[in-house]
């Protein structure tokens, strides 16, 4: 198969993907009836077209945008650090996330608060995730080498997991109960306001991130060779953390830390590719993340019953046995 | 290339001091010594890696400190061995991201880039190797196409650090050939610092011997008459022999 023939069979899927998840969930919407609807022709059942319009799309986009998004920061770490290993949230994005999430609960029950709204948490997030973001990057600013600053991400997304657990040793079963179920994950809480936040951040995210595209593929041949291709390491690096920052802050922001999709989605496409080239890898992480986030989905809402599943735990359940298979049959991770 | 009074070394460590020499177009020039001695060093100064803790590098009457990354990478290009560069890059990819300063901000190749990348794998037969990733090269494959790269950069300097290490015999008097080749054929300044004297003195035309407290910059010929060579190594264990152009293990003393 041609890189263009992946790229289509990637398109295909992804919208697949697409109309599945609106489709399927706890009430079953007729795959030509959302298809017409969104071409413009309501739906006749008023209540599916409801259902499709006010909480099926915005979440279907939400996925998308924070599929994508991982996927993306997970590339741009993985190619920094030079390192399979490397995630978006090696930098402690996610742990700072947490951290401003637990601080936010423990004090609004300090001041009798019980039930926080959802914007408040993302607040909280977006905030927790900013200032340890804000620390790694003044870091990075003095420290030489990327091997040292990914140690250092490491530490700080340590520091911030102790106090997490402090907090969370000192707090009641309620505001436990309320940060575990944040931290599993939740795309279908969004509200319109953080949508077009988040859309706003991921497409400007990603549109600077394509004049990053020919700096990421330098680095592929180790940090002295880039330098002496031209490139200037400092600044790249600090663009791609700031890129990172943004996109992969404000997905955990809006939905939780959702783990492993920023890790295996960049493997899973350099597998399938067959190279490591980021003009082909970077528009294919963005489709395959997306795809990936709204299979997902899909099944966390387990069709045609009412139950739901924590997405965070969907993710690890059907992506690490791909990745697992994809390696036992191809013997050999690329990278 | 001319070298003004320039010392190397790292902080609060000088390796070599007070270098004042100059390196010619269509030459090929050996960096020999012991281990730590500075070779490394000095391809690091050279190429803009480090600086230099005095004196100055100067190109086209240009200091080296004083020209940006992105117009020194299209004077001096770079072959590092042993660095970590990414093995599963293809080898006309690895090839192509020599053309890097000269491409637009997506790195679109244009017709010259692909006549340039044609031309480095007919130079170096490697052709065949296209497609291959480069992890699956052997080294003395791998060394070529790294050179390759270096090439199509397209620079009048090329520095190569430890070039001829994992090679065997054949394939490290090959590399010195082609490396000649290219100096001569192609006005290329080549530097390149090796721990193999005897093919330096049959094939480089310059020789820079960095020792303890000096250095001696010259002919293979020229320092062979002086015979300098006999001070790289302790002399109880070898010698350097004139007539044969090389080093002899002493075993008369054992």
């Amino acid at each position: 198969m041609s890189t263009y023939q992946k790229f289509t069979v990637l398109i295909v899927l992804c919208i697949i993907a697409l109309l599945l998840n609106l489709s399927l969930g706890s009430v079953s919407i007729p795959f030509l009836d959302s298809l017409k609807s969104l071409g413009g022709t309501p739906i006749k059942n008023s209540s599916l077209e409801y259902i499709l319009w006010s909480y099926r799309i915005p979440k279907a986009v939400t996925a998308l945008m924070v599929g994508s998004s991982l996927a993306l920061s997970g590339l741009f770490m993985q190619t920094l650090f030079r390192n399979p290993l490397a995630g978006p949230f090696v930098l402690g994005i996610s742990s700072g996330a947490s951290l401003g999430v637990a601080l936010l609960l423990m004090g609004a029950s300090f001041f009798g608060i019980t039930h926080l709204s959802y914007l408040t948490t993302t607040v909280g997030a977006s905030i927790g995730s900013l200032i340890v973001l804000s620390l790694v990057g003044t870091v990075a600013l003095r420290v030489k080498d990327s091997m040292s600053l990914l140690i250092i991400g490491i530490m700080f997304g340590s520091i911030t997991a102790a106090v997490v657990s402090l907090l969370s040793y000192l707090s009641s079963k309620e505001e436990l109960q309320q940060f575990i179920y944040w931290s599993l994950g939740n795309l279908g809480a969004v509200d319109s306001t953080s949508l077009s936040i988040l859309s706003v951040i991921t497409v400007a995210g990603m549109s600077c991130g394509i004049l990053l595209i020919k700096p990421l593929n330098a680095l592929l041949l180790g940090e002295s060779n880039a330098k002496n291709l031209g490139v200037s390491i400092r600044q790249t690096r600090i663009q791609l953390i700031v890129i990172t920052g943004l996109l992969a802050g404000s997905a955990t922001a809006i939905v939780g830390p959702i783990a492993f999709l920023g890790l295996a989605i960049p493997h899973l496409c350099r597998l399938w590719f067959n190279t490591i080239d980021h003009k082909i890898i970077y528009p294919a992480v963005i489709i395959a993340g997306a795809t990936f986030m709204l299979l997902c989905d899909t099944i966390s809402q387990l069709p045609f019953s009412s139950a739901v599943m924590p997405i965070n735990a969907v993710t690890s359940l059907i992506g690490a046995p791909i990745i697992i298979w994809l390696l036992i049959r191809k013997k050999q991770l690329q990278f | 290339m001319r070298l003004e009074k320039l010392s190397i070394g790292y902080k609060g460590k000088c390796l070599v001091s007070d270098l004042n020499l100059s390196f010619k177009p269509g030459t090929l020039n050996a960096i020999i010594g012991v281990n730590g001695i500075g070779k490394s060093t000095l391809i690091k100064t050279l190429s803009n890696e480090i600086n230099a803790l005095s004196g100055s590098v100067i190109i086209d009457s240009q200091e080296l400190s004083s020209i940006s990354p992105k117009e020194s990478a299209k004077l001096i290009s770079v072959v590092l061995t042993n660095r970590a560069e990414n093995k599963f890059l293809s080898v006309y990819e690895l090839i192509q991201m020599g053309r890097y300063p000269y491409l637009n901000w997506l790195g679109k190749l244009t017709q010259k880039d692909f006549e340039i990348i044609e031309q480095a794998l007919e130079l170096f037969s490697i052709t065949a190797l296209r497609t291959k990733k480069c992890i699956e090269l052997s080294d003395g494959q791998y060394q070529k196409v790294l050179i390759a790269r270096a090439f199509v950069q397209d620079t009048p300097y090329i520095l190569l650090d430890e070039p001829s290490t994992h090679l065997d015999l054949y394939h490290k008097i090959n590399l010195f050939k082609t490396l000649s080749d290219l100096a001569k054929n192609h006005q290329k300044c080549i530097i390149l610092s090796t721990h193999e004297i005897e093919r330096s003195i049959e094939l480089a035309d310059q020789m820079l011997l960095l020792l303890e407290k000096e250095h001696y910059f010259s002919s293979p010929k020229d320092l062979i008459n002086k015979g300098v060579f006999n001070r790289i190594f302790p002399s109880e264990m070898v010698n350097f022999n004139p007539l044969t152009k090389s080093f002899d293990i002493n075993t008369l003393n054992t």
